[in-house]
């Protein structure tokens, strides 16, 4: 490490002395308009080609540059417009007019450790611009990404600063691959710390040959950020954008109020469970089916006492600009989430970036970028589910002001509690998670020629991370089951270093038609993470600042317990590509990567893949039509790996410790181990992916369309298998799956006088299945209750059990159906389940397959229309064709106490005819219906949400003395205002396996913002 | 200002420090690479030519055994449940699955978790048994004492024996576990063959173990031969080999090395610890310490212990009982009434709002455990009102700061008390009726009961549930299958379909095989 940090030292020590000759040069001046519509264009980059020296175009759209070779070209270059070349030729007035570049395809797309012309590519990388990402509410800018482009399925998750699920097409992997995120060439496992508003763009690199140049991280896809920057010459740009507002729950299920709840204990013969509430808080007269009861007058709707609105507020401020050898580019901006709870329920961050890039010599650039980010939330654990099982006939309180408890009203065991109580108590507002992120890096790029053709690039970064959390349970009493006796404190400190060092050379020529880029590097990787905190007892209750182990009023060191840990790893690795196109007709881009880590016992994997294009629009033939401006078929093939693996998985170890000794004649504790029995040698997981795409523009390129077909398949893959007998299990390369599909996106966009709107579309398929799993049969995962199995021929992690096919309606047909020896307890009214072997008795030879988390397809859609100053965006997502285990209902045959979501009330078989989908109010508590797994407790995990409105209205020019126009505008946005789904919960977006339990709802969100540019 | 030939120069430098560096970097990718796991010991570092620590493995598999294998809660009710004398209870709604087990409903539970517990604690012990005995291999390569490698071996194998044992007696027809056999390839043995395979395992240690008791061994309490006898003559009740049930029994009593605990009820509190009855008892303990490191009891105690609405309160402030999962049937407590007993049934049996000896009081039966009596009392299934209390520790048995129902008093799994009944049991089979007087009277005579005379098989097996009832093995129901009195089960058992539990359906989805026939020779002979 530390020679190599040496070694690039030296080398930019050494160029510092170097400078070139001089050559004639002039002064050129000229103006920039815009081929649309004929206005001048502000802010346009003018470059002097092969350099970094350049200028900006002013609020008319002029420029002047000096020191221009008499022989040199100018770049003309702004964002949605084509980049235009010039030759000087002795000219000192250039004035040029730019087209407008709508459908994209010559934009410079970030690429792993490079860039390149869209249209030069072999493999779809779809681009989002920071434009496009902050129109969302959203702490994570990867949340914003949802629904953009095809084949990236994003499920987010509610709690406020929680970063969600990023599935590149499809399950890669059964030790969930997460995507890398490589912000501004630097690695990263998240991007919570990054303020959606120094986002410049994030490129998607979903194919297997666009990310292996990534290797053995990149199994999950890569995401790549780039970060806004300053630019050389372009004077002080200011900009401030902020919103505020609120969240608020929408989609709330609906649990049955005392009346329901009470008809259905009446028809279970339970109404003696009534009773106890009656006698404490009162009761009212009741009527069910004709009979007279007294019920509870207690009517408590949980959801109601224990949700409320959470503000949202976001600031943003940053500084960028440059001058002749300089640019910069400073940000700083301030969230704050709250969460839909009734309690201190917050997400907070404030970052720090710094960039500056250095142009002293002609062949040197020196930069560094700082970010500096603190985040701190309050977690309120799982009350969701208890919520879900809260009876209405508890009150919040008693009249007193006491919590009330729920053992005096009959709920003696089980999950039945107060979860006002719990929320107030268990989940308190003395905990916290904080965590501060320092990331720096330093590059230097050396141009060895003198120009772009040679450059060799050296890049250190680090990435440190420190955090702190406190969990405080104080004592309390509701009553004997909600209560805690002695207090306890938990307190954790940990510490994250990531170091990279990575050098590149790239080498760029030009020879008549052929145009050659080749690069190759070296990476070096170094994690080094440690943990520690401890627990002690009997920390008294008080404000926060009683909160230390050294307060613990009982301080016998028995009573703390203190634990460490840490995890290293190490990588090396070394890669190069070559991008070569004939005259940028026919393409050829390949890669390779050497990965080698100490995570496996087979330490070196090497990634290879390679990608061919052909631009038949750039064909002699194309000339004569004027249907398509751009058409170009790629083909491509790559293999990536995947380190998400655990490393200490499948590796021989022993345990040791109090829990593997024995305590011999009660006080002589004899020192034992325990050693693992199962072990093997894990070898990389590989994902093998072909991709073939085409990309059309047409229309005088106001349609803008790419279709790929994709096939991924995953080999040696790592799949977490049980022992025999199940006692325990490890990770072995037991298995080969596929994920193929087909992705569309389209993009129209056009201006009609002063009304231009866009409108864009994309729809991905998704077909997963397993291969092979050498030789098993099938990989069971889940619960015996929610049975997830995944075979040969069938989607991973299938739901597995029981399919209903009615609901019996008498006893004679109950009789017919089934073997009433054995199956004694079932009655009309209870689930009948399809007899595959016909033999009358429902056992484990009659399940079958139910479904799975896997959408068939995914969908989104984006329309802006703007007219005048005036701007709307709406932008929809929809999810179809997967299923979710609705495990809040099944775990009720473990727990009869629950209340029933309403739908269960409103919708259960009341006798003969009344229902063939729906159990009795008896069968909702006997576990014949709801344990094992069955088609019931599997539903629809369809849905379709509009996920941002937004209206804006634009001040052109409002604040004299900018440079390059002043802007201010006003929005009004709601995110996430409408869902539409069927599934029986919180939410439909569920991560994971399906299993859809208490999860945070995702919260609707209505905003105003404000944004000035200056 | 500087020339253009010096930035040549330059170059060429800079290529050859670049060409030059690379080589550097490579050669020490391998030393980079190669690190140890953070925190963790790989099995390379055991020294096993460190004959001091040869004994690590066998400590850890008493350990492995002690974590809650053989005494998990909910083992105890599987075990516990189908007898005659024991009913589910806690609350309707606590656990409602397990009233299927004494109903003998078995096909509505095959997925419920608690069965699959049940068998993957055992095979679990019988996997760590197999690692260890490789480990004492890896040892004995080095090792200057072999007899000691053997008492080792056996101590280890023992447990392994409990465990198949325990198996073949809860499901019958099991697997035999060979780790190197893929899932699918699993097949169930006959049951005989499993019990034939732990008789044998046991006559090959018994030698091997030593030959004191164990309370006076170095390591208290560790495995002796008796222990193996003593598990040998239970196997062969099983397998109806009633010669060797004979043999093995006599050897304990011949022996002279145990004898009958004087004051029964003082048997299972603390003083009954390492007792000259104890053959094999499960170390427990908090040391004494109200916090820092206790043994895993688990729930064994509090599970079955007194669930109560008021009374004692171990602590002086909190409530602290049971949960009441096992309640005595009132046919137990007739047929103890019935024979007159005395501080056999004070000591198994207390009655609500009453105290103990030792003045603790006994609260009553809360409202929804008596919800749940009546409900059986109104089937007609005669549940009696009354506690479960032979695992019963009182307050001031208890750690200062560490109270639970049970604490952390030893759990006895053999003693000598049964040994004198299996020899007798042995001895009537073997030479008729009145053959096993002398020792069936010797337990009597501990409990305060007259001596009997002519002593058939009936009389053993009450005298087993007076003196054995609610204990570790739960051996009332095994008693009433294994003597073919399955009738005293009540109308739902069925002769031939329930005496054994079926394979967890977590099993049968692990190893689909379990559910073919069973297949002969597949136990090593």
């Amino acid at each position: 490490m530390i020679p190599m940090i040496k070694i690039s030292t030296i080398l930019s020590i050494c160029f510092l002395l170097i400078t070139n000759a001089l050559l004639a040069q002039i002064t050129v001046t000229g103006t920039v308009e815009s081929g649309d519509d004929e206005t001048t264009l502000p802010g346009v980059s003018v470059v002097i080609k092969g350099t970094t020296t350049g200028t900006v175009t002013d609020i008319d759209g002029n420029y002047q540059l000096a020191n221009v070779p008499e022989d040199g070209t100018l770049v003309f270059s702004f964002v949605g417009m084509e980049t235009t070349e010039v030759p000087v030729n002795n000219q000192t007035v250039i004035d040029v007019t730019l087209q407008s570049d709508a459908i994209g395809i010559d934009e410079v797309v970030v690429i792993g450790y490079g860039t390149a012309r869209s249209s030069d590519l072999t493999a779809p990388i779809p681009v989002i611009s920071g434009t496009d990402i902050v129109r969302n509410v959203a702490t994570n800018a990867v949340s914003a990404l949802q629904g953009s482009s095809p084949g990236v399925q994003i499920v987010n998750r509610g709690e406020p600063g929680s970063t969600p699920q990023i599935i590149v097409r499809g399950i890669g992997s059964m030790q969930g691959a997460q995507p890398l995120y490589v912000v501004d060439g630097m690695f990263y496992d998240d991007i919570n710390w990054v303020s959606p508003n120094d986002i410049e763009s994030i490129a998607l690199l979903k194919d297997a040959s666009a990310a292996s140049i990534y290797g053995v991280r990149a199994a999950g896809g890569v995401i790549m950020v780039t970060t806004k920057q300053g630019r050389k010459g372009e004077g002080l740009l200011i900009e401030y954008d902020g919103y505020t507002g609120y969240n608020s729950s929408s989609n709330l299920m609906e649990m049955s109020n005392t009346e329901q709840y009470s008809a259905i204990l009446i028809e279970q013969d339970a109404y003696p469970r009534l009773e106890p509430s009656i006698n404490l808080w009162g009761g009212r007269p009741f009527t069910h089916n004709g009979t007279e009861y007294t019920i509870p007058s207690t009517n408590t709707d949980w959801y109601d006492e224990l949700l409320s609105t959470g503000m949202v507020m976001n600031h943003s401020l940053s500084l960028r600009g440059g001058n002749e050898n300089t640019s910069y580019h400073i940000g700083g901006s301030y969230l704050s989430e709250e969460g839909l709870l009734e309690s201190d329920n917050q997400f907070e961050r404030v970052n720090l970036k710094a960039t500056v890039n250095f142009n002293p010599y002609k062949f040197l650039d020196i930069g560094t970028n700082i970010v500096v980010s603190h985040n701190m939330s309050r977690d309120q654990g799982s009350v969701w589910g208890g919520m879900y099982s809260a009876v209405p006939i508890i009150p919040v309180r008693e009249d007193n002001g006491d919590f009330a408890g729920v053992i005096q009203a009959g709920y003696q065991v089980g999950p039945v509690n107060n979860p006002a109580a719990q929320l107030h108590f268990n989940t308190g507002n003395h905990n916290f998670t904080r965590g501060t992120n320092l990331m720096y890096n330093a590059h230097t790029n050396i141009r060895l020629l003198g120009d772009d053709r040679l450059v060799f690039r050296t890049q250190f970064s680090h990435e440190l991370r420190n955090g702190n959390s406190r969990v405080y349970n104080p004592v309390y009493f509701v009553d004997e089951k909600l209560r805690n006796e002695n207090s306890s404190l938990t307190k954790r400190y940990n510490q994250y270093s990531s170091i990279h060092l990575d050098h590149t050379l790239t080498f760029k020529e030009n020879l008549a038609d052929h145009n050659f880029t080749l690069m190759g590097g070296f990476s070096t990787r170094r994690v080094d993470a440690q943990n520690a905190g401890g627990s002690a007892q009997n920390v008294p209750n008080g404000p926060p600042e009683y909160f230390y182990f050294s307060n613990a009023i009982d301080p016998d060191p028995v009573n703390f317990d203190v634990f460490d840990g840490g995890y290293a790893e190490r990588g090396v690795s070394f890669f190069g590509r070559l991008m070569y196109n004939y005259n940028y007709k026919y393409l050829i881009n390949a890669t390779f990567r050497g990965d080698g880590t100490d995570k496996y016992s087979q330490t070196w994997g090497y990634f290879p893949s390679v990608g061919f294009g052909w631009v038949i629009s750039e064909e002699p033939f194309m000339e004569d039509q004027n249907l398509f401006q751009f058409m170009k078929v790629r083909a491509s093939w790559g293999q990536l790996g995947n380190n998400n693996v655990p490393r200490e998985s499948g590796t021989r170890e022993i345990f040791t410790g109090f829990n593997n000794s024995y305590v011999f004649g009660n006080d002589m504790i004899v020192p034992g181990y325990v050693s693992s029995v199962f072990f093997n040698e894990l070898e990389w997981e590989l994902t093998e992916e072909t991709n073939a795409g085409i990309e059309l523009g047409l229309l005088d390129e106001r349609l803008y369309t790419e279709i790929d077909y994709f096939n991924r398949v995953t080999r040696n893959a790592a799949i977490f298998t049980r022992n025999l007998m199940g006692a325990g299990g490890m990770i072995r390369n037991a298995g080969e799956f596929v994920n193929r599909g087909i992705e569309l996106s389209m993009t129209w966009e056009d201006q009609i006088g002063d009304f231009g709107y866009s409108v864009k579309g994309n729809m991905g398929t998704l077909h997963n299945e397993v291969l092979d799993l050498a030789g098993e049969p099938y990989i069971d995962a889940g619960s015996a209750e929610f049975r997830l199995r995944s075979e040969v021929g069938h989607p991973l992690y299938s739901y597995y059990g029981y399919k209903v096919i009615g609901v019996y309606q008498t006893a004679q047909e109950v009789e017919d159906h089934i073997d009433t020896e054995i199956h004694g307890q079932v009655e009309p009214g209870f689930l009948k389940y399809e007899d595959i072997d016909g033999n009358g008795i429902i056992n484990e030879e009659d399940r079958q397959y139910l479904g799975a988390n896997i959408p068939d397809f995914t969908y989104g859609g984006q329309i802006s229309l703007d007219y005048r100053n005036f701007d709307l965006f709406v932008s929809v997502y929809g999810v179809s064709g997967n299923e979710l285990i609705n495990t809040l209902r099944g775990n009720r045959a473990w727990h009869a106490d629950f209340n029933f979501d309403t739908d269960l009330y409103e919708n259960r078989w009341v006798g003969q005819g009344s229902s063939n989908t729906y159990p009795s109010s008896r069968g909702l508590v006997n576990s014949w219906n709801l344990s094992p797994l069955n088609s019931f407790l599997v539903e629809d995990g369809s849905f379709f949400r509009i996920q941002n409105i937004t209206l804006g209205y634009t001040f052109n020019d409002p604040l004299p003395g900018s440079q390059r126009g002043s802007k201010i505008r006003i929005r009004l946005a709601a995110q996430n205002p409408f869902t539409f789904f069927k599934f029986n919960g919180f939410t439909p977006e569920v991560t994971g396996q399906g299993l859809a339990g208490g999860v945070y709802p995702i919260p609707t969100s209505y905003i105003v913002g404000l944004n000035i540019t200056y | 200002m500087i020339t253009k030939k010096q930035t040549d120069m330059k170059s060429i430098n800079i290529w050859l420090l670049t060409v030059l560096t690379i080589p550097f970097f490579f050669s020490s990718c391998e030393d980079f690479l190669d690190k140890d796991i953070e925190g963790q010991i790989p099995l390379e570092e055991v020294d096993y030519t460190d004959e001091s620590r040869m004994y690590d493995p066998v400590s850890g598999m008493y350990a492995s055994a002690n974590a809650n294998r053989l005494h998990h809660w909910a083992n105890q009710c599987m075990m516990n449940f189908r007898s005659d004398f024991i009913f589910k209870g806690a609350h309707a709604n606590d656990q409602p699955v397990m009233e299927d087990i004494q109903d003998f409903k078995y096909e509505s539970m095959r997925n419920a978790w608690f069965v699959n517990n049940l068998w993957v604690s055992h095979f679990g012990m019988i996997r760590d048994a197999d690692a260890a005995l490789e480990e004492l291999d890896l040892f004995g390569e080095h090792a200057s004492d072999q007899d000691l490698l053997r008492q080792y071996k056996a101590e280890v194998r023992f447990f392994r024996a409990l465990a198949y044992w325990r198996m073949a007696r809860i499901y019958g027809d099991i697997p035999f576990y060979d780790r190197d056999i893929v899932a699918a390839a699993l097949r169930r043995s006959p049951r005989m063959e499993a019990l034939e395979y732990v008789v044998k395992e046991l006559q090959e240690i018994v030698e091997h173990l030593p030959s004191q008791h164990p309370a006076n061994l170095e390591r208290k309490g560790g495995v002796t031969r008796w222990a193996a006898y003593m598990l040998m003559a239970k196997v062969a009740g099983d397998m109806q080999d009633y010669q060797l049930m004979l043999t093995a029994s006599k050897a304990i009593v011949d022996s002279g090395v145990f004898s009958l605990y004087p004051d029964y009820y003082t048997l299972f509190k603390k003083q009954g610890e390492f007792s000259v009855e104890n053959i094999f008892e499960l170390n427990h303990t908090d040391f004494s310490s109200s916090a820092g490191d206790a043994t895993n009891v688990d729930q064994y105690y509090v599970c079955h212990g007194i669930k109560q609405d008021g009374g004692t309160r171990f602590d002086g402030g909190s409530f602290n009982s049971g949960w009441g999962f096992s309640m005595p049937a009132q046919k137990y407590i007739d047929l103890m009434e019935e024979r007159n007993e005395g501080i056999r049934l004070e000591t198994s049996i207390i009655y609500p709002n009453t105290a103990t000896a030792e003045g603790d009081s006994i609260g009553a039966i809360p409202g929804d455990l008596q919800g749940l009596l009546d409900r059986y009392n109104d089937e007609g299934r005669g549940a009696a009102e009354a506690y479960w209390f032979k695992n019963y520790l009182p307050y001031n048995q208890q750690t200062e700061g560490r109270y639970r129902y049970g604490g952390y008093n030893n759990i006895r799994l053999f003693r000598y008390a049964e040994t004198l009944l299996l020899y007798a049991e042995a001895l009537i089979h073997v030479n008729g009726a009145g053959a096993g007087d002398a020792y069936i009277n010797e337990v009597r005579d501990r409990a305060g009961m007259p001596p009997l005379s002519g002593a058939t098989i009936d009389d053993i097996l009450d005298e087993r549930a007076a003196e054995l009832a609610f204990e570790w093995a739960a051996d009332r129901f095994f008693d009433l299958i294994r003597l073919d009195r399955t009738e005293e089960l009540g109308p739902d058992f069925e002769k031939g379909l329930h005496e054994f539990y079926p394979i967890p359906t977590t099993q049968l989805d692990l190893q689909p095989g379990l559910a073919e026939p069973p297949v002969s020779g597949l136990f090593p002979s």
